[in-house]
Parts: structure tokens; sequence; C-alpha cells
């Protein structure tokens, strides 16, 4: 008993001691940021989550590429959460896939390093590489911070079906003459003792705010990365979106009934035709080719509200962390798996795919990378002998090159977040957006002013 | 079963029967064996307790005292360093909305689901008091919500609240009510929390049923003879004779309220690109963010003393306000 | 006094019974039309109140109904309310169990549980038994103290005990999940003493004539005796560590998924399968692994209702 109760208290001493002194203990500081192209060791990357046939041909190419270096995948996703518990413990991987978003926030907090010489050490130039907008995503403060891949531009796929029985034409479902617009989604929407059955008109406004404030000619976010939520110019696209909701029953109901479709299933909204339209990503049309007989789409691009087809970027990209043991290999393995090389054997990989499968339609691939996109484009995507099908696929090939980048911040993460509440309460009719636009601007300048105080000065 | 008897006949035993101060009956014949015996005592008696006083040292008083340390310095999650931040920490309390925004949900959500959690939990304990026969039954069922893992009870739901095909709605529909949008709707994101509450109410339930178990019978007879009826016995009888448990209830409920976390976190904010409503942006959620997604040690050790001071203070107003209406066995 | 009670309650009764027995209807006295009228009145009673209990075992049960029948349904069936799935989908268990290590999150969580609830439950005793049995100066203060920090919001305490672990090497270990329980936890300190305090005294002066030390007085007497609420702080603390989201995501969430407990496990659950982060709306897979991590909860309470029960009735009384 006494030498148990000594171990206990010997024990929680040294716990005090150790407790206090944590605080005081200073890590290594980060980033000198140089790269050698030799690759060899080991490699830990993590949140590599879209191993599909095209992830695994990528992931073979850049092994075969890196013959010396012992790779070890975490297939899990990202997660912001479990990312910063990492790096506060000192166990982060060598190379981490995230959502492009995400890359200015670490970068201002010196969590991950810059990848300029990166690049040139490998001779990649980005900016010859990457859409102009898929480069300023994850561009800050003058350096490039990771490697970005996949583009996924938004448009909006029609459900002609409904839209022929409400006597709707595609060119009617046109961003830039809201008026035009609402009148038609008045006309396709069906309700159900009050309830929705049939949304005119999906405007997807919580996953592409951007899209709505950008394509109407607002600002989120400045060149110096700095929040610009109570731009004036803002207000249009919350004022199109809230009309577009009201004339179908509100935003609530509408939140409610989308969240109850079956997108992935044989029920989805396009074949129990729960929507007339939809804003979607281009991967949406992958998960709508087994249905091509029970569905009838097509796609019109977003106009912007001067009327030139409109995207914003969203995609991921690779980045490397500050207290990386074997960046040579993270950057070496990265610029690997986006090369041409990988593109192309990927591309293989899923026409393949889509020859052993019966009805499959191969829609592209979206790297990010203009002139990959433009060898699959002119090698794999041919005729799906369905026309909607391959109006489709097109629109989301001639929209991809009109992108814009919403910007960098610090701050990113929480702007757009505060962007999300100043929609939400405009929507749901609590705040004018003006009112509503001014409250998220000024919780956002406090995120980046904590984010600010948080930074740590690289290079 | 019945081995949990001791223990019921224990706890009024208490007031009857104090080992210690029983011994005390007796005076030993030698003072000199016995203070030599008190000395041991007390040593054995410190010994017994030291691991409390180990962890308080180290896991309370020790952890206040660094957190405070913490409040008035900044952290760099890159460099793992610190450096000196002075009173910075507090004053980004007062000029960061979303501290008064995150407090003034947390304080509704106290304010709306305390009065209701008592109330419920009451009137189900009344119920089961009369069921006589049937009461065991009903009681394991009423308590099973409270075995649910909190995670669970969060996911299902989640698609209960559904404001178009939700069960609560549709059930809400048979009377003709049009349901709210209750997860979507910011004003109806903290009912629907409180909602998830108070299906767990029965932990509270128990100690009133508990408390009600003790309200001697002839009391109400008496009254009964008078011509009380049942509203007036309740008032006159029934609320203060267990006044004790609502006030243990009211205080323990405020303080778990003020902690509010996982069901905010589950439904809300688990995945940072989820757009949530600000509503549903609770204090501890917000500290939690601040001190584990940003890394923010200052400013979340700030927010863990000014959560501290609220409840402290409203703890003692409770206490204070108690003090006048409790009626206490001890005082009769 | 209890017999006072007895008497006085039959007394009562037997007063009344002979003019109910009689059925005498007299207008002009008002005790027997109340009698008559109670009797009324109390069937309608008796009939509100089974109603009532009726009503509300419905309410507390239909979610878990609900849940188990969710758990069932393909995808697109998840949302009809249906208590019967129209498309019996028990494939869903076997998805669910391939596409997420739930043995593994419930194998640790039920080994931290232990470890948490057995170190609670002799750690609490040991210093019950030292504030109930032995006299020392302080004592009263010590305790106020201990009750004191029942108040005290876990906020205040987390960052600051994250940095004692981190700094002893321990994040992503389990010990920060049970490691502070050796030190014994207020409410059950306090539970423990209440029962030691109903022992009585004699059976310990007469173990020290015997010559038992102080530790055997608390070895072969105390803890024999207090298995109840041995047993009651055993189960409490189970439960909550079961329920323990916040300390998985501070010390666990920096692993991988197969290293999660139950509630981390589910979380990540709810965010692989939600449609807002990449994930495909699987709300059904949710649903049956809710109900997989409920299970073993419904199973201790089947086994230790009573402690339950009893357990949280004491908190209620005053200490």
């Amino acid at each position: 008993m006494t030498a148990r109760r000594r171990l206990l208290a010997t024990a929680s001493i040294a716990l005090v001691a150790a407790g206090l002194l944590a605080g005081c203990s200073s890590g290594s500081s980060s980033s000198s940021a140089s790269f050698s192209k030799d690759a060899s060791g080991s490699l830990k990357a993590w949140a590599f989550d879209n191993a599909d046939d095209v992830g695994k041909a990528r992931l073979a190419y850049a092994k075969s590429h890196l013959k010396g270096v012992d790779i070890s995948l975490d297939q899990t996703t990202f997660d912001a959460q479990k990312f910063t518990t990492r790096v506060a413990s000192g166990n982060v991987p060598d190379v981490v896939q995230m959502d492009a978003q995400f890359v200015a926030t670490y970068a201002a907090q010196g969590l991950i390093t810059p990848l300029d010489k990166c690049y040139s050490i490998h001779d990649v130039s980005p900016s010859s590489t990457f859409y102009p907008s898929v480069r300023a995503d994850v561009t800050y403060d003058g350096h490039i911070w990771a490697v970005p891949q996949f583009y996924q531009p938004p448009a909006i796929i029609l459900n002609m079906r409904v839209m022929d029985k409400a006597g709707v034409t595609p060119e009617q479902i046109n961003t830039s003459k809201p008026d035009e617009l609402v009148a038609a989604i008045k006309k396709m929407y069906v309700a159900n003792g009050g309830k929705p059955s049939t949304m005119g008109f999906d405007p997807v406004a919580s996953g592409q705010p951007g899209l709505w404030i950008l394509g109407y000619g607002g600002q989120i976010i400045d060149s110096s990365g700095k929040p610009t939520l109570d731009d004036p110019k803002n207000v249009k696209g919350l004022q199109v979106l809230k009309q577009i909701y009201d004339a179908q029953g509100g935003y609530a109901a509408d939140k409610s009934f989308s969240d109850t479709f079956d997108t992935f299933g044989k029920k989805n909204q396009f074949v129990t035709d729960q929507v007339g339209a939809q804003v979607d990503n281009q991967w949406y049309v992958n998960v709508l080719t087994p249905f091509m007989k029970q569905v009838q789409i097509s796609a019109v691009p977003f106009y912007a509200s001067d009327g030139k087809p409109f995207t914003v970027s969203s995609g991921s990209a690779f980045v490397i962390p500050a207290g990386a043991k074997n960046k040579d290999a993270a950057c070496a393995w990265a610029l690997d798996l986006d090369s041409m090389g990988a593109w192309k054997a990927a591309a293989a990989a899923r026409a393949s795919t889509i020859k052993a499968t019966p009805g499959a339609v191969n829609t592209g691939l979206f790297t990010g990378s203009p002139a990959a996109d433009k060898f699959v484009r002119d090698t794999y995507v041919k005729s799906s002998g369905n026309a909607g099908f391959d109006k489709t696929i097109d629109t989301y090939y001639d929209v991809v090159g009109n992108g814009k980048s919403i910007g960098t911040s610090p701050a990113g993460q929480q702007i757009q977040t505060e962007l999300q509440n100043a929609l939400q309460s405009t929507l749901l009719g609590s705040k004018s957006p003006s009112a509503a636009l001014k409250d998220a601007q000024s919780a956002a300048m406090t995120a980046y002013r904590q984010a600010v105080k948080n930074s740590t000065p690289s290079k | 079963m019945s081995r949990v008897e001791p223990l019921r006949s224990a706890v009024p035993a208490s007031t009857r029967r104090h080992p210690a101060r029983a011994g005390r009956g007796a005076p030993d014949a030698r003072p000199k064996r016995r203070s030599s015996q008190r000395r041991r005592e007390a040593v054995a008696g410190f010994l017994f307790i030291s691991p409390w006083i180990i962890g308080f040292l180290v896991f309370t008083a020790g952890s206040m005292i660094y957190s405070l340390v913490i409040s008035f310095t900044n952290y760099n999650l890159a460099t793992g360093s610190t450096t000196p931040a002075g009173f910075s920490n507090y004053a980004e309390l007062f000029q960061d909305p979303k501290i008064a925004q995150s407090l003034g949900n947390t304080l509704y959500y106290a304010v709306l689901a305390v009065p209701l959690e008592v109330i419920v939990a009451l009137g189900l304990a009344m119920v089961l008091n009369r069921a006589g026969r049937g009461s065991g039954f009903f009681r394991t069922v009423f308590y099973l919500p409270k075995m649910t893992p909190v995670v669970a009870t969060a996911s299902v739901f989640l698609l209960l609240l559904n404001g178009n095909t939700g069960a609560i709605n549709q059930f809400l529909g048979f009377f003709g009510i049009h349901g709210p949008q209750w997860l979507v709707d910011p004003h109806w994101v903290i009912p629907s929390i409180v909602l998830m509450t108070l299906w767990g109410v029965s932990g509270t339930m128990v100690i009133f049923l508990a408390a009600l178990n003790n309200v001697p019978r002839d009391l109400y007879e008496v009254a009964s003879l008078d011509g009380a009826g049942p509203v007036r016995k309740f008032f006159t009888i029934t609320v203060p004779m267990i006044s004790g448990a609502i006030f243990f209830n009211v205080i323990v409920l405020t303080i778990a309220a003020f902690q509010v976390f996982d069901q905010a976190y589950l439904l809300f904010w688990r995945d940072q690109t989820n757009a949530s409503p600000s509503s549903s942006l609770f204090y501890a959620v917000y500290l939690f963010q601040q001190a584990f997604r940003q890394f923010d040690f200052g400013f979340a050790s700030a927010m863990a003393w000014l959560l501290f001071l609220i409840v402290m203070a409203i703890t003692l107003i409770q206490v204070k306000l108690s003090n006048r209406f409790v009626y206490y066995e001890g005082d009769r | 006094m209890a017999v006072d009670h007895v008497a006085q309650s039959a007394a009562t009764a037997s007063a009344l019974s002979p003019a109910a027995s009689a059925g005498v209807r007299s207008p002009s006295t008002s005790p027997v039309f109340t009698r008559k009228h109670l009797n009324v009145g109390r069937l309608i009673g008796k009939l509100v109140l089974w109603m009532l209990l009726l009503a509300f075992t419905c309410l507390f049960l239909y979610p878990f109904a609900w849940l188990l029948a969710a758990s069932l349904k393909p995808r697109d069936e998840v949302f009809d309310n249906s208590l019967i799935p129209a498309t019996f989908s028990p494939q869903n268990y076997a998805e669910v169990w391939t596409q997420l290590p739930l043995l593994s999150w419930m194998g640790i969580s039920i080994v931290i549980a232990l470890l948490a609830a057995g170190f609670a439950a002799i750690s609490s005793s040991v210093v019950a038994f030292g504030f109930a049995y032995f006299r020392f100066p302080g004592r009263g203060l010590l305790f106020a103290l201990v009750l004191g920090t029942m108040m005290l919001p876990t906020a205040v305490t987390m960052v600051p005990q994250y940095l004692i672990w981190r700094s002893l090497g321990l994040v992503g270990t389990w010990i920060p999940l049970f490691g502070a329980n050796l030190f014994g936890s207020a409410f059950y300190i306090f539970l423990q003493r209440q029962f030691f305090l109903g022992l009585p005294r004699e059976l310990f002066e007469a173990a020290r004539i015997d010559g038992a030390s102080y530790w055997g007085l608390f070895r072969r007497i105390a803890m024999p005796l207090s298995i109840p609420s041995f047993i009651i702080v055993f189960l409490f603390e189970f439960q909550a560590s079961w329920n323990n989201l916040q300390g998985s995501l501070i010390y666990l969430n920096g692993g991988s998924p197969s290293g999660f407990t139950v509630p981390l496990g589910i979380s990540y659950a709810m965010s692989v399968f939600s449609p807002t982060n990449g994930g495909h709306g699987d709300y059904q897979y949710v649903m049956v692994a809710s109900l997989l991590v409920t299970t073993p909860m419904l199973i201790l309470f089947a086994f230790g209702q009573r402690f339950f029960v009893e357990g949280v009735a004491t908190q209620g009384r005053k200490g």
C-alpha cells in the first residue's frame, strides 16, 4: 500500500512539474523550405481518400516513379481538428490532402511549408500547369503552398421531364435574368399539403455561396486576405437567392426537403423528379450515368450578371506540414500524382473501367490542369448516344475555363462560415441582406484579427 | 437485488449515527495513549484521502492556476511557443461578437431547458408515484433514454426532427399543427436541443421520485380532511416538502446547461465545412473550437474563466434564493 | 415514528370504511357526498393516470422502435417513419460491419470504461473511507472542497489537463481518458462516504481491538460491506466513460479511426456518411451503428437497474 502510494505521489509530483513546464517549452521553428530532388526513405501520406480507379492508377504511377521511397497511406478523410491535433502533438504526416480552401489558413499559421522551391526544383511551372483560379486558391502572401488537384466546376443540371411538363425552356434557366428564372421556378414548383414535392430549381445556396456572391459581381476576400463581406455588391446575390427560395415554399422547407434526397441512390432527385433544375458539381454527372434510362437531363452554365458563363473553383490540394520529416519525398510524390503521366494513366484506367461496365459513360476528368483536361476530353470523351448527357458533359467542359477564385485569407474558413450565417439569416427572413452581411463582416473581421495574431511569419 | 438494501437504510441513518462522533461517547481512560492514537488516526486519515488531495492539487487547483497563467499568454501552434499577451485575451472576450452570441444562446437554452426539465421530471415522478404496482415497469421504460449514448440520441433526432418528413412534425400534423423546421430554422435550433434533453429527463425524475417517497402520507390525509383539493395539496405540501430536491436539481441542471456540448457539436459543428446557423453555437462548443481546433489556448482559457465566473455567480444567487424558500427536514 | 405513521393511517382508513360500505346517500351530510364523488373521481383519476403512463411510454419508446426500423431500411425509405420497413434490409448490418471498425470501437470503449470505472470506484472508496472514519484537522473544510469541485465547469481545467498529458507524451493514448480517475471523483466520494457513515462504528472498534490495521478496517470490513455503493459508482462511471465524446475528441482524434472510442466513432460515422461532407447520406448505416453502440448500455441497465436508480436518487438527498 505504501509503495503504491509513494508511486502515486511521485507520479503526481512529476505531473505537476511537467505540466508547469509544458507551457514554457518551445518547439522547433518552422520552414526553411528548401527541397532536394532526391526522394528516399519512408513517406507518410494522409487523407488520400479518393482511391477509386483513377486514384489507384495515379498512386501506382507515383509509386513507380519513386522507387526508393516506402510509401504508407492513411486513407481517412481530412478533418481540421484532427490535423491541428496532430500538429500539436508533434505527430504530423509528410503530406496531407485537404480541401483547397483550408490551405491559406494553415499557411498563415505557419503549419505548412511553402512549395515554390518544390515546384522549381522539379521544373514544374504552376502558372502553365493549372487554371489561374485553381492556382490562386492555393496562393497566399506571394507563395504557392500546395499542389492542387481536381477542379469541380459547378453548373446547372436540368431535369427536362419536369421542365417540359411545366413548359419551361433551358433558355429560361438563366441566372443573369433573375425575374425570368423566378417565373420559371414558380411554373415547375409543386407542393403537397404545404410541403414541396418538386422544387423548380435547387440553387444549393449553402453548398455554393461563393458562386452566387461572385456571380453577381460581389467580393468575399480582398487581395490582402481581409474579408469584404459587407461590400454592397454582395447584396444582389443574396437577394436573388431569397427570391428563388421564396418562389418555391421558402428556404427552410426546401432545405428540409433537399436533405431527404436520395442523392446517390436509385431514387435520386432526377429520377423521382424532385427537382426541375439544380446546381451541381461536375462529379454528379457520374452519379447519374447509371440512371441514364430513367432521367432526362441537360445542362446550362451558371451565367454571371454580365450574361457570361461563370464558375468558381473548388477542389483539393496536397500540402506538406511544417514539421514533416520527409519533405523531399512528399514534394516529389505530390507532383508525380498531379503530373500529366499520372493523369494519362488515370484516364486509361477510367476508360477500361467504363468499357467493362455496360451502359457506362465517360464524363471526363476535371484535373485542375488545362492540358490534362484537354487530353482526356480529346482522347476518351465520346458521344454517349444520349444527347442530353452529351450536352451536360460539354457544358461542364465549356465552363471550366471561366473560373474565379474566392480568394485566400488566413481566416478563409471562418469567412466562409460567416457568409453562410449571413446567407441563412437572409434566406430565413430574419435579417435584411445588408444587415446580415454587416454582422457577418464584423464576425469575420474578428476571426481575421485572431488568425493574424496567431500567424507565424513564414520563410 | 436485496444487496442494495444496506445503502437505502444507510442514507437516512447518517443523521442518526455518525461513526466519528460515536467514539466521543466513550472517553479513553489513558489520555497519553489517546493523544498519540489521535495523531496516528489523523495521519491515517490524511493517507486515505491523499489520492484526492493529489488529484485536487494537480487536476483541479493546479490546473486552475495554470489555466489562469495561460489566459495571459498567446500560444503559437506552429512553433509550440508561448508569448505574453497581457490582458489582450480578456479584451478579446468583449470584442469577439461570437462570445456574446454563444453566451446568449447558452443562456437562452438554460432558461428554456432547466424549468422545463424540472416541470416535466416532476410531472413524470408524480404520475409514477401514483402508479402503484406498475411503477417499476414504467420507471424502467422512462429511464431507458437516459442510458442511450448522446451520440445515438443526436443521430436519431437529426432524422426525427426533419421539418418536412420527420416523425415529430408528422405527429404534430395529426393535431393540425404545422410543425417548424426544427434544425434548419435558427429560431428552433435551441428548442430542438431542449427537446432532446427532455427525452432524457429521467435522471431528474428519479431524484424527484425519491423525494416524493419521503413525503409523509399523513400530511396529505390531514389536508384531505381539511378539504384541500389536489392543487392546494400540491402547493402547500408537495412543493415545500420536496423543495430540497427541486433546489438541488435546479442547481445541477443549470451547471449542466452551461456546458452543453455533445448535441450541438454532433449536429452542427462536427465538420468545419458545415453550414450551421449561428444560433446553434453554444459557449462550450466555441470554447472547444478555440482550444482544440484553432489551438488558441490563451483565448480559450480566458473564455473558460469567464464561464467559471458566470456559473459561480448564478449558483451563488440560486443558493441565496434557496435559503429563503427551501424547507429542510433538519429544520423541523 | 414509523409505527405512529402506520397507526395513524390505519385509524383514518377504519374511520372512513363503515360509512363507505353503508353507501348511505344523504344530501345533507357533505362528507358522504364527497366520498361518493371521490369513488367516481378516483376511477377517472386512475384512468387518466394509466392513459398518461401509456402515452409517456410510447413517447419514450418510440425513438427506439424508430431507430430499430430505420436500421433495417434501404436508404430511400429511411425518412418514411414506418415502423415496419417496406423493404427489409438486414444487409445494412453487414455493410456497416465492413465499412466501420465498430468492433474495435466497442472493444476500446469497453476497456477504457472498465479501467475508468474500476479506478474511480476504488479510489473514491478509499478517499470516502478517509472522510467517513477518521478524525483529523481540517476534515470539514476539505470535504466542503470536495463538494465544491462538483460545481467547477470542466472547461476551466480542459486546456491545462491537455498540456499536462501532452508533456507526458500521453496524447493519443487511452491513459488521459481514465488516468485522472485514480485520484477519486467528488460525487463518488460523496456517495460512498454517505454509505460508510451508515455502518455501525462498533464493527470497526471491535476489529481494532482484535488488532486490525486501519487499512485492514477498510479492506476487510468497509469494502466488503460497501459493495452496493461500489457497484453504483462503477456503473455510473462506466456509462459516463462510454459517453465521453469531448475527451475522445481531444485525446484520440489525431489517430486513425480504428483507434477511436464509441462516441468518437459515431461522430466520425456521421461525418463519413453525411452528404455535406462528401458522403452519400447513408443515414441507415448511422442508425445501425447508433443502435449497436446503444445495446451494451441497455444490457448494462438490464442487470444493474436498481443500482442506477438508487444511485441517482441518492444525489438529491442532502449530504
